[in-house]
């Protein structure tokens, strides 16, 4: 009975081997894996910078806002939010129906190497008919259509060349709130 | 089932935890004698996600190299027993004389069987040439100084060739001639 009992246990025993050389890898692989995480690590240069009115990024395209409001139209901050990519806050007073535009901001590209400025929109306090559009160069670039579509425009910019980049708004009906938008601006 | 296998997995317990002990003690002690600023912060991005941040990259470098240098010294220490046990071994083996003077100095509790001090030996040398090749890639990386990769890697290089010298003697011992066992 003993003797078979050893013989049974001598047979299985053997299936124990792959979980073994199993826990061996893992007594061998947690502390490097544990040694690699508490490298330590230091508090690298702030990239998000508050307010700022104007900046120029690591690719030397410089975006410049408007200070001045005009139409009830107004840039309320502009925020450095990556190495080339900012974040717009336009703000517009209360308003009639019909359509209102306003310089927003100044791009200037001082490279010689042709750039592209990629507007994405987030829309959040604003009245749902509301249709708004980037004007560069007499050329419209939709941003967001009376049924609530948005659309990333990209705008072109040529080596060593600036544009200036203007917003305009549109409603069928008065706007009775001072309502607002931002625009992530990233240079590629 | 392999009696090596077994062996190897209970020999590694301990220096693995020592690994990661030295490493934490080391961070704790520089931090504790050169007054730095340190503070903990939480990334997801990681495996692990509690990371030790410093003001600025030469603090982070210079603990990282020093709290790597106490673990590899740390390491060397368990090795370098196992070694020094090792010899003596062999020496007993060879020497009754030893054994003797191993007694007068107290030191025979620190013999043990040739089986059970090899796999521990190859184990601990193991560790000690994972922590040279972390310390060489991190040196690569300008996170650790130079001098203490070069230090660990000669230390494990001397520390190898003194272990593959002592188990080839422990060999010949038991192969003297011809590979032969002797009698």
């Amino acid at each position: 009975m003993m003797k078979k009992l050893a013989r049974t246990v001598s047979r299985f025993s053997r299936f124990f081997d792959p979980f073994l050389v199993f826990g061996i890898f893992v007594l061998f692989a947690v502390p490097v894996i544990t040694l690699l995480n508490l490298t330590p690590t230091y508090i690298s240069p702030q990239t998000h910078t508050e307010n700022v009115l104007g900046t120029t990024d690591q690719n030397n395209v410089s975006v410049t806002t408007n200070p001045e409001a005009q139409a009830g139209i107004s840039v309320e901050k502009m925020t450095q939010t990556g190495d080339n990519s900012y974040t717009i806050y336009v703000q517009t007073d209360p308003h009639q129906a019909g359509a209102y535009g306003n310089r927003l901001f100044t791009a200037t590209n001082s490279t010689h190497e042709e750039k592209t400025l990629v507007v994405t929109s987030t829309f959040e306090n604003i009245s749902p008919d509301t249709k708004v559009s980037l004007l560069v160069d007499s050329v419209k670039f939709i941003v967001r259509d009376t049924d609530g579509t948005t659309y990333p425009p990209a705008i072109y910019l040529k080596p060593n060349s600036s544009v200036n980049v203007f917003v305009e708004i549109e409603n069928a009906s008065p706007v009775n709130f001072i309502s607002g938008f931002s625009l992530d601006v990233t240079v590629e | 089932m392999s009696k090596l296998l077994p062996k190897i997995l209970s020999a590694a317990v301990f220096p693995a935890a020592l690994m990661i002990v030295s490493k934490i003690a080391g961070i704790a002690l520089v931090n504790s004698i050169t007054g730095l600023d340190w503070g903990l912060q939480t990334n997801t991005g990681t495996l692990f996600s509690v990371e030790v941040l410093y003001p600025s990259l030469h603090d982070a470098v210079s603990v990282n190299s020093y709290s790597n240098l106490f673990m590899t010294i740390l390491l060397a220490a368990g090795t370098g027993v196992l070694l020094f046990q090792s010899y003596f071994l062999n020496a007993s083996h060879q020497n009754p004389k030893v054994i003797v003077k191993l007694i007068h100095f107290d030191f025979l509790l620190w013999l043990s069987e040739s089986s059970t001090i090899f796999p521990r030996l190859t184990v601990w040398l193991s560790f000690l040439w994972l922590a040279t090749i972390v310390c060489l890639s991190q040196s690569l990386q300008s996170l650790v100084y130079p001098w203490i990769s070069i230090a660990a890697l000669v230390t494990s290089i001397i520390f190898t060739w003194l272990a593959s010298h002592t188990i080839e003697e422990e060999l010949h011992t038991i192969l003297p001639e011809h590979g032969t066992l002797s009698s």
